[in-house]
């Protein structure tokens, strides 16, 4: 892998260079939060954040999307696809959200089912990563080997070295970005000794850790425990957890005509397995009445389920189902009180 | 499916109990798409806005207001006999409204706090009104939003159940990246309040008080217990819970 090196004062036009074929997404100030908007110049990034509450997969997944609009001509429906945006950089994506987009990908194109709509964001997206050099209160990425640094994921990789970033191209799509931008120098082996030295000393910060060996087995043997039904009457059902974290995938499909009847579109929404609603089936059926089961199916989705299915984690530790529940609600506790440590 | 046809148009009357008169004032001011439903439905019932006033039957009605005599409920009762549909509009169609905090002392100690004269009418609790009668759809909202009130004219129409979001306000209120006020200690009631209003309250720096009613399995217990944490009173609590929907069973009996 190519490593080269970007200083900080080339960094705007660095960003009007990605401009000229991409729409740039980064995390900017919005009041006391950082989170993903449009950007049109680099002044506008906030770079030393810690974590957004919305993950950038509100970018590849959005929250609310037209799937197809339909418009009825004599009898028979006409169908039309929605165009979907064009090329974006998704810039400063932190390791454990770029492992993050990684499940997704698993999940909506590398499994049985393609979800076309997510694919074709996917393809139009390049990912331009940020090394943590802090970590935040409830970050556990260590756990899962997501974080503070990425290994792969992404299409150029950049570490905050203090006056510059080291910045490591990690697809063909980011080497041709670097290549179109002549001013960049090769990078020192101090400087990839740095980087290292920076990881290090941010992995070391991270206290909160889930223990995975045999985390399956445990939480399969642990199914009935009385710890869900604790944390079940502490719970809110809100789906705020579900709403911030970056691996949740799940969605409600809706179809709304218009008031003249004339036309219509179909609508596809995040969902989550928190509210009553999302395991009810015809009939008044409903596979999880209970809170303790949402929680629980909640946790095992991350936790067991997903690995079962596609062979990663479902968490990457990135903490912030646990930092916006308002009742802290946290997998890692609940894992640790299960394993008895 | 082949495009809905109606055959003639659906004859649609809008009551109101006891209330402000808010929800119908939205109508009022529901826009283009109440406009375009007007080639659909007939409109035959609606003092507030027109002189002429048909008695039913009806296909649709929409109810505003809770029950609060009993003449009111006698008057219910005659709207539900009358028409195919019926529409709770509003909180306190839904869940009693703010009228409901008299559920908690006895109704004839109210009366003599309130009226100087023994009222002609025979007051009594205020509850969501299927507590006598049946409802075939709710529109919660203290007011409505009026985009809700044309899905469920649309939906009525086209013989479907209308569908609403399933999520609480919080989820709307993450989705506007606003900063929680539970987090730093204010009290809001978002967690368990049904979704709908794109967060309306929390995105305009004001905490979430629950005009909503209860989401579809509201933990008000937790919730309390929270706004406990927070150095809320128990005053306090039932204030909170009795604000807008006090005669929910999720919510009457909090902070009791
Ligand atoms: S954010 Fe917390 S309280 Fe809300 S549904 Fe999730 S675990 Fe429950
Ligand atoms: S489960 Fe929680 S910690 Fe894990 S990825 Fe989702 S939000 Fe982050
Ligand atoms: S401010 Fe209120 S509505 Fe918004 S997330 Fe916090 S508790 Fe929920």
């Amino acid at each position: 892998m190519e490593t080269l090196i970007l200083r900080k004062e080339q960094l705007p036009q660095f960003i009007e260079h990605l401009r000229r074929e991409y729409r740039v997404v980064g995390p900017v100030k919005k009041g006391n939060l950082v989170v993903f908007a449009e950007i049109s110049k680099a002044e506008d990034l906030q770079l030393d954040y810690v974590t957004t509450m919305i993950p950038p997969k509100k970018v590849l997944l959005p929250q609310r999307e037209t799937i197809l609009k339909f418009k009825f001509e004599n009898e028979t429906p006409k169908v039309e696809q929605p165009a979907v945006d064009g090329k974006i950089v998704l810039f400063g994506v932190h390791p454990c959200d770029i492992n993050a987009i990684k499940v997704l990908d698993k999940v909506l194109i590398e499994g049985e089912f393609k979800d076309p709509y997510y694919a074709q964001r996917r393809e139009n997206t390049v990912i331009i990563g940020l090394n943590c050099t802090k970590a935040g209160e409830y970050c556990f990425c260590t756990s899962f080997g997501t974080g503070p640094g990425a290994k792969d994921g992404f299409d150029i990789l950049l570490t905050d070295l203090g006056d510059r970033f080291l910045v490591e191209v990690g697809t063909d799509a980011g080497k041709k970005i670097v290549e179109g931008f002549k001013e960049l120098s090769k990078a020192e082996d101090a400087d990839i000794a740095k980087r290292d030295e920076i990881l290090k000393k941010v992995a070391e910060s991270i206290k909160r850790r889930i223990k995975t060996e045999n985390l399956e087995t445990l939480l399969l043997e642990k199914i009935n425990d009385k710890i869900w039904q604790e944390l079940a009457d502490e719970c809110l059902a809100c789906g705020v957890c579900t709403t911030v974290c970056p691996t949740c995938f799940c969605y409600g499909v809706i179809d709304r005509v218009s008031a003249d009847f004339k036309e219509g579109e179909r609508i596809r929404y995040w969902d989550s397995c928190m509210f009553l609603e999302f395991a009810a089936v015809a009939l008044g059926g409903n596979f999880r009445p209970g809170r303790d089961a949402r929680l629980k199916h909640r946790m095992y989705h991350k936790l067991v389920y997903i690995k079962q299915q596609h062979g990663v984690f479902g968490c990457v530790g990135c903490g912030r189902c646990v930092e916006f529940c308002v009742k802290h609600i946290d997998p890692v506790d609940a894992v640790t009180r299960l394993s008895g440590d | 499916m082949a495009q809905v046809k109606m055959k003639e148009k659906a004859k649609v009357a809008i009551f109101k109990l006891s209330s402000c008169g808010g929800c119908q004032l939205q109508l009022v001011d529901a826009g283009e798409d109440f406009l375009k439903l007007l080639d659909h439905i007939d409109i035959v019932y609606f003092p507030i806005a027109k002189s002429e006033n048909l008695d039913g039957p009806y296909d649709i009605v929409l109810v505003e207001g809770s029950a609060c005599s009993a003449e009111e409920i006698e008057h219910l009762r005659k709207i539900r006999a009358s028409t195919k549909y019926l529409v709770a509009l509003g909180t306190c169609a839904c869940f009693g409204g703010l009228q409901s905090i008299r559920n908690f002392e006895p109704t004839a100690k109210l009366v003599d706090m309130v009226y100087e004269k023994p009222p002609k009418s025979h007051p009594t609790k205020s509850f969501g009104i299927d507590e006598y009668v049946k409802v075939d759809a709710y529109v919660v909202g203290c007011p409505v939003e009026p985009s809700e009130v044309v899905e469920v004219i649309k939906s009525l129409l086209m013989g479907v159940k209308p569908r609403f979001p399933p999520y609480s306000v919080c989820v709307e209120c993450k989705l506007r990246e606003n900063e929680c006020f539970l987090l730093k200690g204010i009290p809001c009631m978002g967690p368990i309040t049904a979704g709908g209003c794109n967060a309306l309250c929390p995105s305009s720096n004001r905490p979430c008080e629950g005009c909503r009613g209860p989401t579809k399995d509201p933990n008000s217990k937790a919730l309390a217990k929270l706004l406990f944490e927070l150095g809320a009173t128990n005053e306090d609590v039932r204030r909170k819970f009795r604000k807008y929907a006090a005669a929910s069973m999720a919510f009457a009996g909090v902070g009791v």
